[in-house]
């Protein structure tokens, strides 16, 4: 298990500039310091004055004097080396950070233009793909051992945990999900040149968001996916908290049971009250909606953009809170619940001062510049790649890769998992990132902040 | 230096204690740097980042060199001093 972070300022900058970012840092505090050295020197220098030395029988006084300008001169070239190296390493944060987002725009291209190709391809592969996948299809459907299959299949998926934890196959998983626009327009005939000025890599009029458009379109058609109204009902009576003490804090605090929501709301004399909402990951994957609206159907909706139930809850509960437009609010979310945030914040219809969001498939959430956000992804976990690509260079990305070696043997996405998260979240505490450090100032309530909190429950109705 | 000077004296103690206070700060940048290993990038700019960490810990080393000889000589001097008052 590793816990070195990648923080990025957005995109996919796979560059560290984290580690570069750091060490400007302390070389900042480097080149302070030699400046205050410099100045003490200079003022023992003048505690012996001239006429002193001369006066001074022994030659020590004259040593340490020369000893003393030897240091001075060692000093300065040290403060000069300093500034010259803060230069180089700003200069080469920049210059990397454009050549991997140059590369990262060439990968795109070259991948939309390949699942372009594929769509076009396809109706021509039908004839001989048709018959195999009905085969196949018949096979599972008319075997009386399905039960039997379907358990084969996840003592499968849980032997075969690496391939699915696997840096590679996040990074392919993404490609393809940031690729399937392409795939749609080349499989319906659409010309390359319109699906260049209109897509991901043009104008962006169409990318993911229609992907998913699409496939509800043809799931609800089949009575999957469906999305209906929902309503929410505050759980217990609300209770005394002590304001988050930092980022494992507050991921530790996004719910993970049943009640998916939590608010907190936070008094501070003479300032508008401040909120923090945490919002839990999906609870129900099945395709057909049931009783939770954290469920597979949300998470469609969510990529589609078209408001989940999920979402609909949360701003519920958040109006129930008391949550006005102009009160700053802190969402933080797991999975789903991120992808929820990330849609509220995107919307506008918050004063929303930070986005929190872990794991959470929101890459492609249009999230407005002004809204800081921190969003963590763990190198092995697919579930953010489901969100396709990083647009812009706003979020500030933190990546880790949760397992060096074999990961655990469970079934699905070890590492999704929530506590993986936390502890994540807890590295994050100790970084000195001036990105990270920024932010974590401008939510803090203070010491000051006498808070309550309060769990909601949602229900599909 | 006339040594039954009392205020010579103490700013010579001062000059000892200052350049031993300017000394461990010094030590303490030194210390301080920056990891100069390139595990994190690699390339020609790693290579001359390392280079650039371990000349500039050279020259720290070479002022923390010199300010001690300036105290160790202040020190002598003064304990000469010393001695003449006795």
């Amino acid at each position: 298990m590793s816990d070195d972070l990648v923080i990025s300022g957005g995109g996919t900058v796979r560059v560290e500039t984290s580690a570069l970012g750091e060490a400007a840092l302390r070389l900042r505090t480097v080149s302070s310091e030699l400046h205050a050295g410099l100045r003490d020197l200079a003022c023992v220098d003048r505690l012996i004055g001239p006429a002193l030395l001369t006066a001074d029988g022994s030659t020590g006084l004259l040593a340490a004097e020369l000893a003393m300008d030897d240091a001075e001169r060692s000093l300065r070239a040290a403060s000069d080396r300093t500034g010259a190296l803060l230069g180089a390493l700003s200069a080469a944060e920049r210059t990397y950070s454009l050549a991997e987002r140059a590369a990262h725009g060439l990968w795109q291209e070259v991948s939309a233009f390949l699942a372009y190709g594929v769509g076009r391809a396809l109706p021509l592969m039908l004839p001989f793909l048709a018959p195999i996948a009905v085969g196949v299809g018949a096979g599972i459907l008319l075997t009386p051992a399905r039960e039997a299959l379907a358990a084969a299949f996840s003592r499968w998926a849980m032997v075969n945990s690496t391939v699915v934890s696997d840096p590679a196959f996040v990074i392919a998983l993404r490609t393809v999900v940031g690729a399937v626009d392409d795939f749609g327009a080349g499989l319906i005939g659409a010309p390359p040149e319109l699906q260049r000025l209109a897509g991901d890599e043009g104008l962006g009029l169409v990318g993911l968001a229609t992907a998913a458009r699409v496939v509800l379109g043809i799931a609800n058609r089949a009575g999957a996916l469906e999305e209906t109204r929902v309503s929410v009902e505050p759980v217990g009576a609300e209770r005394p908290t002590e304001p988050p003490s930092g980022w494992r804090d507050r991921a530790a605090r996004i719910p993970q049971g049943e009640v998916p929501i939590r608010i907190e709301r936070y008094t501070v004399p003479g300032e508008p009250d401040r909120f923090e909402v945490y919002i839990a990951g999906t609870q129900d994957f099945s395709p057909v909606a049931g009783d939770d609206p954290f469920d597979m159907t949300s998470n469609l909706s969510g990529v589609a953009g078209l408001g989940s139930g999920s979402e609909r809850a949360v701003r519920q509960a958040m109006e129930q809170a008391g949550i006005g437009p102009g009160d700053p609010v802190v969402l933080s979310g797991h999975s789903q619940g991120g992808l929820v945030a990330a849609s509220i914040a995107a919307s506008g219809d918050y004063s929303v001062s930070a986005l929190f969001t872990l794991g959470a498939p929101a890459a492609e959430v249009p999230v407005p510049a002004e809204v800081q956000w921190i969003a963590v992804e763990h190198d092995d976990d697919l579930v953010p790649a489901l969100g396709g690509n990083w647009r812009g260079d706003d979020a500030v990305i933190v990546r880790r890769r949760v397992f060096d070696g074999e990961p655990d043997r469970e079934p699905f996405a070890p590492a999704h998992r929530r506590d993986r998260y936390v502890e994540t979240a807890r590295l994050l505490d100790g970084s000195a990132d001036p990105r990270i450090t920024a932010i974590a100032e401008t939510v803090d309530p203070g010491s000051g902040a006498r808070g309550t909190s309060r769990l909601y429950d949602a229900r599909r109705l | 230096m006339n040594p039954v000077d009392p205020a010579q004296r103490m700013r010579l103690a001062d000059q000892v204690a200052a350049l031993d206070r300017l000394i461990a700060r010094v030590e303490a940048v030194r210390l301080s740097l920056p990891a100069g290993d390139s595990s994190r990038w690699s390339g020609p700019a790693g290579f001359a980042f390392e280079s650039a960490i371990r000349a500039l810990g050279s020259e720290l080393g070479r002022a923390v060199e010199r300010l001690t000889e300036a105290s160790a000589q202040s020190r002598r001097a003064l304990a000469g001093v010393t001695a003449g008052v006795r």
